[in-house]
């Protein structure tokens, strides 16, 4: 049980002089983009444990003070390490401070993100948001990928960081250009598979921070489809957030699946900013000892006749606790809006724990928006026919789960990152009776 | 200074509640402090125990800052700039009848506060600013043990009891509003319903806010004890003036083993003209306690009125196999702004909640549900269902939904759903082509959509309710 006291974040570390020590030796433009997102992040008030959304995740869950800052990415040109490189066009490895890049298709480019930002004109979007102003300002792993029409790529990204007190900043600007289709996956992982159950001496040194800004542009007539997949290791601290924006006829399709980690915070928020556009976000979340997972999902309809649909399903066991907030938006005139939200959530067994805040905010009339939320145990007499039927009932269960997750797991394209999928969910049921 | 506002619009017009009765009031200056609190203790002749409970909470509520994380948006209120304490004077020689005024003003209102043969069906509390004015068919309750009077009477004959239940529901700490109301609150019900007594007639309290610059603190205690049942009706009504008024009340419900209460409200406080000006504030905090075993709370809320409305009646559910029930109806016009929803706190096992919430918008109004359901860890085989319904009529009102669900114990199942929508074109044109004129299809679509809610209304009053949604509508919508 999370009996931690709501103390607010330690951020005074992310000063000017520690940005300076970070940025030393990059171009005017990179500078100019990184002291732009560093003046807002000043101007944004720490998150406190009084606000709404930080209400059950406080400052205390995530120390970000007790990690050093890890140094920016330079190559290895190391060969591509991930089981399913053979699957993709393109694969970036990032190894601790190393990165390595593949690119085989000839719409795609990939940058390192200091590169980019020399050369892209325009300075990138501005969340307003703490934890996202932070990512843009002091990112230490960043790339700038740009998918071209043409025919359909797919993009692996393999994140690995190793434990030892270091704190690594990813950040990924993603330019699907009109008409063109990306598939991209994430595979966050930690580099030490620890335990799933976390020790009560847990030090700082021995473990792992991120903090991730993404931002995803979708053109017209674009489609992107991305998996995340947060397989960090007991000892790990993440908080990340992600935004997108999709224009007109664009589609969006994210899956998010958590599995791993001590404490991690994720935002995603998808704007369908323009006519036809469209969101499907997915969510699988499976909590076990005292694993702390919150997520924020935000839809937001800045435009008329759009069209967004989220399903997060997530189980608790042990003594772990999620939560989940949605919001769905309808800004003033977005008209013909069909906007559909459900957030499931399985509680295992006595002293898990799983909150639920799904929110509408509505300033238009002729629409359609709905949310749904249902939380309980798995139905006994679904148990109970399975265990007619001659099945143990542990199996039983087993059984169930993996047929609430499917529903998720269907929703990812590619047939090695679903057994992936599969595969952890079984080991999240491993010492489940 | 205040003044009533004319009556030319058409708002104005609709709200026929919005005289001012002209009667000489016995009023205390304005402003707050505990000289205040003290006098107001004095002119109810209260014990001192009552005293200090009201200074302790004053002292607290000086603590607290006033909360603002609700959906409103208001000027800041200046706490020293209204009255607590007003009451229609007692007309000489002539103690103990009502003035002719008082009982014209309630004839006006439709509150039969003379005892009548043709209502005998309902008893009635009428409070008149700070104070209870007549509480009738108290003899016929008092042959069964059911005691039905006004606070300050229950405060003075039943010290023992007001002292044993008093704040165990809502504490003077427990909120801002809740801590100024323990402070100030003046007038309002007390009910008690002896074991096993079921309660003939319906009891019923009307709340009235005539004087100037004055709020309105009442205070509602209903305790019903094992097997015991009783239904309650509340109702409000204030003048149209171009000054808000803040009304901050508590009302508490105790249900012991197998009771059963049901409370039943009407709201319908001037909410002030179509550019949002005048109008009450309505900062209540409602909370009854499911204490024993096999007890049931039902709050039905009918918000029709007040410029602001921050309101969670809520249900603590402690006893084994309690029910809480919530079923709400809010309609905003104009520049209206409501807040409300509920709270379910499920702590003993097999509990069970039922949340109906449908909210209306229209005009520049907005609309939110708020409502929390948690469920603690011994609440095992606790089962809640929540609905919540918005429709909006017209592109300027907005509706948020934000419901708040914690599960802590793997043996209890929530269920919630929401949806936001226009009212729906087929439906409308479907009636027009049956020969309905625009507004009478749009008055029977918001009176389907509202159903589930106003069923569960004692039948006079849902007669009254869907009356009074019907006017509400009438010049809304077009």
């Amino acid at each position: 049980m999370h009996t931690l006291e709501p103390t607010g974040f330690d951020l005074a570390r992310f000063d000017a002089a520690a940005l300076a020590r970070l940025s030393a030796g990059e171009p005017a433009a990179v500078l100019s983009h990184r002291a732009a997102a560093f003046e807002l992040f000043s101007a944004l008030p720490v998150p406190a444990a009084r606000d709404e959304e930080w209400r059950h995740s406080p400052g205390k869950l995530f120390p970000c003070a007790a990690f050093a800052l890890a140094a920016p990415l330079r190559a290895s040109g190391a060969p591509p390490t991930a089981d399913w490189h053979e699957d993709f066009d393109a694969v970036i490895d990032v190894t601790d401070e190393t990165f390595s890049l593949h690119n085989r298709a000839g719409s795609l480019d990939i940058l390192p993100l200091a590169e980019a930002l020399a050369a892209l004109p325009a300075g990138v979007p501005q969340h307003r948001r703490k934890f996202a102003a932070l990512g843009q300002a002091f990112w230490t792993a960043g790339f700038f990928i740009r998918a071209r029409a043409g025919a359909p790529v797919r993009l692996l990204v393999n994140w690995r960081f190793a434990a030892g007190g270091k704190l690594h900043m990813p950040r990924l600007v993603v330019a699907v250009e009109p008409d063109a289709h990306l598939t991209l996956v994430e595979r966050f992982q930690g580099l030490e598979r620890g335990t799933t159950s976390i020790s009560k001496d847990w030090k700082a040194d021995a473990a792992l921070a991120v903090i991730g800004a993404h931002e995803f542009h979708v053109g017209a007539g674009a489609t992107l489809e991305r998996v995340a997949l947060h397989e960090w290791h007991a000892a790990t601290i993440c908080i990340a957030e992600d935004a997108a924006v999709v224009a007109e006829r664009g589609r969006a399709d994210w899956v998010t699946a958590v599995f791993g980690g001590r404490a991690v915070k994720l935002t995603a928020g998808c704007d369908v900013a323009g006519a036809g556009a469209a969101a499907h976000l997915s969510g699988l979340y499976f909590a076990d000892g005292t694993q702390h997972v919150d997520q924020r999902t935000l839809q937001r309809h800045s435009s008329p006749d759009t069209t967004s649909h989220l399903l997060y399903k997530g189980a608790v066991r042990d003594q772990s606790h999620s939560i989940y907030q949605g919001l769905i938006q309808a800004a003033r005139g977005a008209v013909r809006v069909d906007a559909y939200q459900m957030n499931r959530n399985l509680v295992l067994n006595e002293g898990a724990r799983a909150d639920s805040l799904p929110a509408l905010e509505i300033d238009a009339d002729d629409l359609k928006c709905s949310h749904g939320s249902a939380t309980g145990n798995l139905d006994p007499e679904q148990i109970f026919y399975l265990r007619a039927r001659g099945i143990p009932e542990a199996a039983a269960r087993h059984l169930l789960i993996a047929a609430y997750f499917e529903e998720v797991i269907g929703k990812v394209s590619h047939a090695g990152v679903q057994e992936r999928l599969r595969a952890a969910v079984a080991q999240k049921m491993e010492t489940l009776s | 200074m205040a003044h009533e506002l004319p009556g030319g619009n058409k708002l104005l017009q609709d709200y026929k509640f919005g005289f001012v009765t002209d009667i000489a009031a016995d009023a205390i200056p304005l402003g707050l402090n505990e000289d205040i609190v003290r006098l107001i203790s004095a002119k109810k002749g209260e014990p001192g125990w009552m005293t200090d409970w009201r200074l302790a909470a004053y002292r607290h509520w000086l603590t607290l800052r006033e909360p603002h994380w609700a959906r409103a948006d208001y000027p800041p209120i200046d706490y020293q700039a209204s009255r607590y304490y007003s009451a229609p004077r007692q007309r000489a020689g002539k103690p103990g009848e009502m003035d002719p005024e008082l009982a014209k003003t309630f004839e006006r209102l439709g509150v039969p506060v003379h005892e009548r043969g043709a209502l005998a069906g309902v008893a009635v509390d009428a409070v008149f600013d700070s104070v209870s004015v007549a509480t009738t068919q108290r003899e016929r309750l008092k042959q069964q043990g059911i005691i039905f009077c006004s606070m300050s009477e229950a405060i003075r004959e039943h010290g023992d009891l007001v002292r044993q239940y008093l704040g165990s529901v809502v504490p003077p700490t427990d909120n801002f509003f809740a801590a100024l109301n323990s402070a100030v609150f003046t007038d309002g019900s007390f009910c008690f319903i002896p074991r096993g007594v079921r309660c003939p007639i319906e009891l019923s309290t009307y709340f009235r806010i005539n004087a100037i610059s004055t709020g309105q603190f009442e205070r509602t205690l209903i305790v019903a004890e094992p097997e015991s049942f009783v239904s309650y009706i509340e109702g409000c009504t204030a003048p149209a003036r171009d000054e808000n008024q803040l009304h901050a009340a508590i009302v508490e419900l105790v249900a012991l083993e197998g009771a059963q209460i049901k409370y039943a409200t009407v709201q319908n406080w001037f909410a002030g003209d179509a550019g949002g000006k005048g109008g009450i504030y309505n900062f209540v905090t409602k909370r009854g306690h499911c204490r024993g075993a096999r007890s049931r709370i039902s709050w039905t809320q009918v918000e029709v009125g007040a410029a602001i409305t921050w309101k969670y009646p809520s249900v603590i559910l402690e006893g084994a196999d309690s029910v809480g029930e919530f079923y709400s109806v809010a309609f905003t016009h104009d520049r209206m702004q409501a807040d409300t929803g509920t709270k379910m706190i499920h702590i003993g096992p097999r509990t069970r909640s039922t949340i109906v919430s449908k909210g209306i918008s229209t005009g520049h109004s907005a609309n939110t549900y708020r409502g929390m359901v948690k469920i603690l860890p011994k609440a095992a085989h606790a089962r809640n269902h929540t609905q919540c319904d918005s429709m909006l009529i017209g592109s300027q009102c907005s509706a948020n939904t934000f419901p708040l669900i914690e599960a802590r114990n793997a043996t209890a199942i929530t269920e919630h759903e929401a949806t936001t929508s226009r009212i729906s074109e087929e439906q409308l044109f479907y009636l027009r082509s049956r020969g309905l004129d625009e507004e009478a299809a749009t008055a029977l679509i918001v009176h389907g959509f509202c159903k589930e809610v106003l069923k569960e209304l004692p039948m006079e009053f849902a007669v009254e309710a869907v009356k009074l949604l019907e006017l509400k509508l009438e010049h809304s919508v077009g």
